[in-house]
């Protein structure tokens, strides 16, 4: 039992950190923009259980065009940290791929 | 860049596509004298979409595109394959199964698109309506059966196009390790 928890925390998580990181930031971007399943379920109500891109929609049907926008400007600056970081972490996960590889072909010349 | 669909919240998208093209907009004012209005039209639905499934497409096609051997267009030129011949005949018809695919992800992602044509669509009834659409206005209205009817209609097709996806996955790997 001891092993199993050792394994996943000592071995298979940093071995997928970058992927699993990753995966983290693109579901959160998902859910951060989720539209059509949230106004279903959550009923948009406001200041319980509204979320901004559902507040987008109530502002833009009345008609407040600049708070629409500033609230959708917001969400842009989101996404472009989103996609960012994506970036970032596509690399950092390459490179440690890489980094790995050099060292398995290093020990084949030594072995 | 190509990324920003995926990672936009889709009523951003929206809000921006609606202001964008509207007859005031930056686009929408030089489609105007031509009689084309865009926003609040089934045009302006067709925009949307395209501007969501656009993703898709670049990123299944891109890799195959890239793998693709320059030799393999060389060897079009030296057999005297003109540009237009070479792109139609030796291509095209490697590019075909990762276009189908990308074209049918981005389908099925837009048989469902809410967020951003909720703003661009202006919502006519009968003229500009999306189907999740139709099944939020059955919602409000306490129609539940109407609405699930709906659902049910529109999760038949949401399998089918899974399956034809899947399918057209295993069908452009298979021609990949033949080729």
């Amino acid at each position: 039992m001891g092993a199993w928890i050792d394994n996943g925390t000592y071995i298979t998580v940093p071995n997928v950190k970058w992927g699993l990181l990753y995966g983290v930031v693109t579901c959160n971007a998902r859910a951060m923009g989720e539209f059509g399943a949230v106004s279903v379920v959550s009923g948009h109500i406001r200041g319980l259980t509204n979320t901004m891109p559902l507040y987008v929609e109530i502002l833009y049907n009345e008609y407040d065009f600049s708070a629409a926008f500033a609230v959708a400007s917001l969400l842009t600056l989101l996404a472009l940290v989103t996609l960012i970081l994506r970036r970032l972490l596509n690399r950092a996960g390459a490179a440690e791929f890489a980094g790995d590889r050099e060292i398995d072909t290093k020990q084949q010349e030594a072995a | 860049m190509v990324d920003l669909p995926f990672a936009l919240p889709t009523s951003v998208a929206g809000i921006a596509l609606t202001a964008i093209y509207s007859e005031n907009g930056w686009l929408g004012h030089l489609a105007a004298p031509l009689g084309i209005r865009i926003a609040f039209t089934p045009l302006g639905v067709v925009v949307a979409l395209a501007f969501i499934g656009l993703p898709f497409v670049v990123r299944t096609v891109q890799p195959v595109l890239a793998d693709m051997e320059v030799e393999l267009e060389e060897a079009a030129a030296t057999l005297g394959a003109s540009r237009r011949q070479t792109f139609m005949r030796v291509i095209a018809p490697a590019l075909m199964p990762a276009a189908i695919t990308g074209f049918a992800l981005a389908f099925a992602r837009a048989l469902g698109e809410y967020g951003s044509v909720v703003f661009i669509s202006g919502n006519m009834p009968m003229r500009s309506e999306v189907v999740p659409l139709l099944i939020m206005t059955k919602l409000e209205e306490f129609d539940y059966q109407g609405a699930a009817a709906i659902a049910i209609v529109m999760l038949i097709v949401s399998f089918t196009m899974l399956l034809l996806i899947n399918l057209l996955q295993r069908w452009s790997t298979t021609r990949d390790a033949l080729g």
